[in-house]
């Protein structure tokens, strides 16, 4: 067998080891293959490079690359100087966020002010048709890169404001509504960009001191985060604990509720849970709900675990 | 994020101060990076920096983007310098992979010793022929386009491609992880 014979198979292998060549082109190198072992460990290898199976990036390196390339690439923008979650950065020192999930400051705040308003009047408008917008967020800045997870001082007991200063003025009741969701043609459509908003809301979500002080600092960007316990009294934060109880009524994990997301244009909730499995890992789990439907246990959208 | 825009516009967009190309840029090819930097180095916490390294770079220098291949081939072949540097800097001849947090993220482990294998023998390649290999094996690049990147003759490229993966083959044999020793 020639060498340049050799090259023609080999250059063809990727495209047979993919089902790409038709019928009589794939039975010809099967019949090189056959009787040329070369070819044949070169086969195998493609094989292997092909079907090795791909650990995918989860959420939190996604996130952690994303946040890394952007800090070392754009200049962070300055910081704000308003935020919801001020009250509690003071005592944090450089404790990710996933720390404090851990030792459980960002505990279901049950002492509420804002009234139970469950049954509140419902939105039957429910944005049907709403394309699928996308949550920019303008204000995230950059930070260096800090993996989460690594620490694990107790800064307990400062989580617990309830916040009701900082209003939301726009906090209209379409988050507080009940339940309808208007099926329609756009349903569909309109399903698949819940799930994109659900599923990219986790990506977008920080994990370090910056962004928690940050957290929540727009209240009326289309979309803002908010650690749980700090989000203002008000419509949006009595959906959210509607959610929060939905969901740990019905979880058979000691859930704690970490970080809420409002995409306000898109009338979405997200929360993020987190909880210690039995070898003391840190999980977490995303899901999301949206016009205010949170009487429902949300599916899982996303969970993992935390490094 | 306008899906619709392709890959040169992005980086344009980008370098003209429009962060939110960024993101998509790099939603667009994240996978196909850390999936390189994954075989090359063997290692998930070097695949990560390794990635990283590469969009950086990539950022950094999307002036200098000519335009002349696909933004995803430069942006490849990056990838692939990045590990390179990488591997140097650690001088580290054997990866080692994280097998418990393999498993917590339920990926069976069944095929980390191949992976490893691979990723060992990936390394004692020869660069160019890994490079092609990676390139056209696990990219999915056309001879042609590795040709004009590389700057070498389709049939060199042809050559590197059939060689290294033959020197793979007898690399991972001699290791006793053949990936499916038993015949064709």
């Amino acid at each position: 067998m020639e060498e340049t014979n050799h090259e023609d198979f080999s250059s063809r292998l990727r495209a047979y080891s993919q089902g790409a060549l038709d019928e009589a082109e794939a039975a010809e190198v099967e019949a090189h293959l056959s009787s040329c072992a070369a070819c044949a460990g070169e086969l195998r290898v493609v094989r292997l490079l092909l079907t090795t199976s791909e650990p995918e990036m989860d959420d939190l390196e996604r996130a952690t690359l994303h946040r890394d390339v952007r800090s070392a690439v754009i200049a962070p923008a300055p910081a704000r100087t308003e935020r919801w979650g001020r009250r509690l950065a003071p005592a944090l020192g450089a404790a990710a966020l996933v720390a404090l999930l851990a030792v459980g400051i960002v505990s279901l705040d049950r002492d509420t002010r804002s009234t139970d308003s469950s049954g509140a009047a419902t939105d039957t408008e429910a944005e049907a048709g709403k394309p699928a917008a996308e949550p920019a967020d303008p204000d995230r800045v950059a930070t260096g890169r800090s993996k989460a997870g690594q620490t694990s001082d107790t800064a307990a007991g400062t989580g617990g404001g309830t916040g009701g200063d900082a209003a939301l003025p726009e906090a209209k009741s379409k988050l507080a509504a009940g339940s309808t969701q208007a099926a329609g043609v756009a349903g569909a459509a309109r399903d698949r960009a819940f799930v994109t908003v659900v599923r990219r809301s986790f990506s977008e979500a920080s994990f370090d001191r910056r962004s928690l002080e940050r957290a929540g600092a727009n209240a009326n960007a289309a979309r803002s985060s908010m650690l749980y316990s700090s989000a203002p009294a008000g419509p949006v934060r009595d959906v959210i604990r509607r959610c929060v109880e939905t969901t740990l009524a019905t979880s058979p994990f000691p859930l704690r509720p970490a970080l809420a997301t409002v995409y306000r244009a898109d009338d979405i909730v997200v929360i993020t849970f987190v909880w210690n499995d039995a070898s003391g890992a840190l999980n977490y789990e995303i899901r999301g709900w949206r016009g205010g439907a949170c009487d429902r246990p949300s599916p899982i959208y996303r969970r993992g675990i935390v490094r | 994020m306008d899906p619709e825009r392709s890959d040169h516009e992005l980086l344009r967009a980008f370098v003209a101060g429009d962060h939110s190309a960024f993101d998509a840029l790099m939603r667009k090819h994240e996978d196909r990076i850390f999936s390189l930097a994954l075989r090359m180095t063997g290692d998930r916490a070097d695949a990560l920096d390794a990635t990283q390294d590469a969009f950086v770079s990539a950022f950094r220098n999307a002036r200098s983007f000519k335009g002349t291949s696909a933004f995803s081939t430069w942006l490849y072949r990056i990838g692939i310098n990045a590990c390179h540097d990488l591997l140097r800097k650690k001088g580290r001849v054997v990866p080692t992979e994280d097998v418990d947090a393999g498993e917590a993220r339920g990926r069976t482990d069944e095929d980390v010793p191949l992976k490893l294998e691979l990723a060992l023998a990936l390394q004692q390649l020869s660069p160019d022929y890994r490079q092609a290999v990676l390139m056209h094996d696990l990219g999915g690049f056309p001879y042609e386009e590795i040709a004009s990147i590389t700057g070498v003759q389709v049939g060199t490229v042809k050559s590197r491609i059939s060689r290294g993966r033959r020197k793979l083959a007898e690399l991972l044999e001699q290791r006793g992880a053949s990936p499916a020793s038993k015949g064709t």
